[in-house]
């Protein structure tokens, strides 16, 4: 099968009709001076370079990628909270950026987040139960007497008693009782969209499949659509359906996250999976082979061609002439490489 | 092997305005030559405030290492003169820590970084040279290069490998490392801890590995100690504990993993981490675990307090602090708990 | 409730303390200072059951020492009573000080929230707006508004605010940039909060330790501006003022010591005053000190 017609069948399902909230081929640029301001050369830092996922009921992605590969920037834009450079973020099938009144009142109240660095998601001044109740007051219009009930409900649902944490300040709670009060903050609106950056990592270990449980729950039981942006793979495997693994603003694979991780088809993937270490000494040094050489290339003078080629332990000429295309390359996954591991199995 | 430290009943307080807590309640662990022990716990196991008490390192005047011993190549660290103690960190005693970023000073040269701790320790000449050859035992591409560059064009790993470099530069015996990859990305961290072990086996290092998650242990260490609540709960070698692991803490802790090959349940212990206890108030009177613990017993185990007890066997030489780790050996103890 | 809400519940964190009875008691730093702002007040207002002379009244008995009969702290140049002048000046000083900065105060807030929060073109304008009074000259700007307006208190108030508002509002504006693009400040927009609302209850709450400081720093330039303007006779004429003792004072720094001793001690120890409850107040404020001595 030729490459076009798949890219454009990824672009479709962005376009399909219980697509919730979609991006559609996004880019985000900005402008960044080496220099001084007037005689410097300006260069592009294309945090997020033309990336096309939807999210639909039910259903949990994973978006992975490590730091500087535009996952938080995908996630700020998939928010409202940064306009795209190019393409267009739509919920309900209508670009958000057009969204006026009652349609763009939904969207707030729909799409919410659950940040990752909870000391500074939380406004130190403000008490935990007040934070939880600001989306019931401004996103659902309830007043103080109607909002109290709800966020004891809401604490309660998190694992947090209220009497006990209602009148707290952040600094008083603990790292994971703060990422608790961000997920109840985040149900608050009665969303279907939740985008849930690194929601564990700050989570110990032996606590951090409560969280993961509450979202499966949410998206099995109430439909809720989650994005979970995060770095660690078992996290991925634990609970996503799907899973996107970025590297430097572009999608690099794709596809169902028991097929990605078990057959990942990307060298990044692939060295993503290499590098995550195992808690059994039985398989120490198993899976070295594919180890990544040198750091990522300066974002803002990306070399042509595959822009992951000079870390890739399999480089060839043609990775240098031209950049692959994200191409379904097995039943349930894509990747953007000239030569996918695994091809032909 | 020699032992090259040994920490015995190490107890760290805290002085609190109502009061002293114990942060660490009775520590003892040892590290030979040449071996990498691994150190593993998690918030509030106090493994953080043992670190600070090996190099004397508090952040603030109301922590203090209150009672037991630290013997480093058979010296008492405890009893050193401030003299003393600046002639031994960084010479045969090194640190790294978990953010590289506010180790390094901003304003100079890494290079220049590396060569103060050379200097400060009396080392005149050949400097520049040494420096090159530090960095290049850290795997730097291009060393002379690299030194002479300001910390904020190096990346995150890089950051962390010339702290590395630094801790090695007077050939300590004992390297100790908080947390070292946390704040690094997955494939950073896979070529500092590459880079660690080669390390070990080139120059015969030792080190404490200090760390929360499993699978760095599991990675590089050889032998593990276990943390909880103040305390030493488990010890074994990595393959004994990670395969048969005995105190139910332990257990819990392996079960809470999520791996990839994916198993179907996600399982995390139920209950709170308990708070530190008032220090001089004579011990707890039960099991710290016992509250979380599915095979807790009013008899003994809420009746006592284990102490880490070795487990007699052919091949081991592990030890564990609860009274019924031998009986539920084989029993799945965490099944149909935890959700 | 969960079992581990009931074992939360059990485990406890650290007691609630009373919100009001807690910033008492982190203000208590503040209360010799606030003691001493107070009886400078009481004094100034009750200057007239206090004092035997009037302040502006010259008399007979120029340059006297302190501690005679009479002139509890000497007399100035031409026979006016220290000790009167100080009672009285203290009304002036405290005003001007106190109400120059609190309408500086009122006009850095809004036009650097404005400025931070908003932007783009409107930040440029407002800033051009605050460097033009940033450099304007004070004498040429209080001879203008005297010149239209006549002189008075009010003028000279009107004067120190439109001096001193361009620092607040700078350092307004900085706090606002900074905290605009924090992660809290995001999660508010996310959860409807509308722009103004932002500002007012999420950002400039926050952004409150840098305003108290240089607020309580402005009460101090006031008072020593007001003394300048006096000296040119662009304050005003009929009320005494510790300043105005001072710009008096200067001639005869050596023969009368206590003209300028009494009033510029008087300055010296407001100005530190105001300091004082200034960094107690930031203390204080500080929602992570709750409940740590």
């Amino acid at each position: 099968m030729s490459a076009a017609p798949q890219a454009q069948s990824r672009e479709s399902r962005a376009a399909q009709p219980d697509a919730l909230l979609a991006a559609h081929s996004v880019a985000c640029h900005f402008q960044v001076s080496a220099g001084s301001r007037l005689f410097g050369r300006h260069r592009t830092l294309k945090a997020v370079d033309t990336v096309s996922l939807a999210l639909t009921p039910g259903e949990i992605v994973a978006l992975v990628g490590e730091s500087g590969s535009g996952k938080s920037t995908l996630g700020r834009l998939l928010l409202g909270l940064a306009p795209p450079s190019a393409g267009r973020v739509s919920y309900r099938g209508e670009d958000i950026t057009a969204l006026e009144g009652e349609a763009w009142r939904r969207y707030r109240r729909e799409v919410q987040v659950v940040f990752q660095d909870t000391g500074t998601s939380l406004n130190p001044r403000r008490a935990v139960g007040d934070a939880v109740a600001l989306p019931l007051h401004y996103n659902l219009g309830l007043d103080q007497r109607e909002a109290g009930p709800r966020v004891d409900a809401l604490l309660d649902q998190v694992g947090l008693a209220p009497a006990t944490f209602r009148r707290r300040l952040p600094h008083e709670l603990s790292g994971g009782q703060r990422q608790r009060i961000g997920l109840a903050r985040a149900l608050a609106s009665e969303p279907r969209v939740i985008i849930a950056d690194e929601p564990v990592s700050a989570l110990d270990v032996s606590v951090r499949a409560q969280m993961l449980t509450l979202m499966q729950k949410l998206a099995k039981e109430q439909g809720v659509a989650l994005l979970v942006i995060t770095h660690d793979l078992g996290v991925v495997r634990a609970i996503a359906d799907r899973v996107l693994v970025m590297y430097l603003g572009r999608i690099v694979e794709e596809g169902e996250s028991a097929e990605v991780i078990l057959r990942p088809r990307h060298p990044y993937t692939g060295a993503l999976l290499a590098a995550t270490p195992i808690a059994d000494p039985a398989r120490r040094g198993t899976r070295r082979a594919t180890a990544l050489r040198g750091d990522p290339p300066s974002v803002t003078d990306l070399p042509a061609g595959c822009r992951f080629r000079s870390r890739c332990p399999q480089a060839e000429a043609l990775c240098a002439e031209r950049e692959p295309l994200l191409v379904q390359v097995s039943e349930g996954s894509s990747a953007a490489c000239h030569f996918p591991l695994g091809a032909g199995t | 092997m020699s032992t090259l430290l040994e920490v015995e009943d190490l107890c760290v307080d805290l002085a609190a305005p109502d009061g002293t807590l114990r942060l660490v309640d009775g520590v003892s662990f040892k590290v030979a030559a040449g071996e990498t022990v691994g150190l593993v716990g998690e918030s509030g196991c106090g493994k953080s405030m043992t670190a600070f008490a090996l190099l004397n390192l508090f952040p603030t005047p109301r922590l203090k290492a209150s009672s037991g011993a630290i013997r480093f190549e058979g010296r008492d660290l405890m009893s050193l003169s401030p003299q003393a103690w600046r002639g031994m960190r960084g010479a045969r005693l090194a640190m790294v820590f978990q953010d590289p970023s506010g180790f390094l000073d901003p304003l100079m040269p890494v290079g220049r970084q590396i060569a103060e701790t050379l200097i400060s320790h009396g080392r005149k000449r050949g400097v520049a040279e040494r420096v090159h050859e530090l960095l290049a035992l850290l795997e730097m591409p291009d060393p002379a290069i690299v030194a002479g560059k300001y910390p904020h064009e190096l990346s995150g790993g890089q950051r962390q490998r010339v702290l590395i470099a630094a801790a090695l530069a007077m050939e300590p015996a004992l390297l100790i490392a908080d947390e070292p990859t946390t704040a690094l990305d997955v494939t950073v961290q896979a070529g500092i801890l590459e880079v660690l072990a080669r390390l070990r086996d080139r120059l015969g290092l030792a080190m404490l590995l200090i760390t929360h998650d499993l699978g760095v242990v599991a990675e590089i260490c050889e032998r593990v100690y276990v943390m909880y609540a103040g305390r030493i709960v488990e010890t074994a070698s990595a393959t004994e504990l990670f395969a048969r692991p005995r105190h139910p803490y332990t257990r819990g802790l392996l079960k809470s993993t999520l791996p990839f090959e994916g198993r179907g349940e996600l399982f995390s212990i139920p209950g709170r981490v308990p708070g530190p206890r008032r220090a001089g108030s004579g011990g707890p009177a039960s099991c710290r675990f016992a509250p979380r613990c599915p095979a807790a017993q009013p008899d003994p185990c809420g009746l006592r307090d284990p102490a880490l007890v070795a487990r007699q066997g052919a091949n081991e030489e592990g030890a564990d602090a609860c009274f019924r780790s031998g009986e539920i050996a084989g029993a799945d103890i965490w099944a149909g708990s935890g959700r | 409730m969960s079992v581990e809400t009931a074992e939360l519940a059990r485990e406890g964190l650290a007691p609630e303390p009373s919100r009001t009875a807690d910033f008492l008691r982190r203000m208590s730093g503040a209360r010799l200072p606030a003691l001493f702002v107070l009886t400078v007040a009481v004094v100034a207002i009750a200057a007239p059951m206090l004092t035997g002379y009037a302040p502006d009244a010259g008399g007979p008995d120029a340059l006297l020492p302190p501690l005679l009969p009479g002139h509890p702290l000497g007399t100035d140049n031409i026979g006016r009573d220290i000790w009167s002048e100080l009672a009285y000046g203290g009304r002036v000083s405290l005003t001007v000080g106190i109400l120059a900065a609190l309408t500086a105060l009122a006009i850095g807030v809004v036009v650097g929230a404005a400025a931070g929060y908003a932007g783009g073109a409107l930040d440029t304008v407002l800033m051009r707006v605050s460097e033009f009074f940033q450099t304007l000259p004070r004498f040429v700007l209080a001879l203008i508004i005297v010149a239209l307006f006549g002189a008075g208190l009010g003028k000279v108030i009107l004067v120190l605010a439109i001096l001193s508002w361009p620092q607040t509002a700078r350092v307004v504006r900085a706090s606002v940039m900074s905290l605009k693009a924090a992660p809290f400040v995001d999660a508010a927009r996310i959860g409807g909060m509308p722009g103004h609302a932002i500002v007012l209850r999420e950002i400039l709450p926050n952004a409150l330790a840098p305003i108290v400081v240089v607020t309580s720093l402005d009460v101090a330039t006031a008072i020593l501006l007001e003394a300048s303007l006096s000296f040119f006779g662009l304050g005003d004429p009929n009320l005494p003022s510790w300043g105005g003792m001072l710009n008096v004072a200067q001639e005869y720094l050596r023969q009368a010591w206590w003209m300028s001793l009494f009033p510029g001690a008087a300055i010296a120890l407001t100005v530190l005053a105001f300091n004082r409850i200034g960094d107690c107040l930031n203390a204080a404020l500080d929602p992570k000190r709750r409940g740590a001595r």
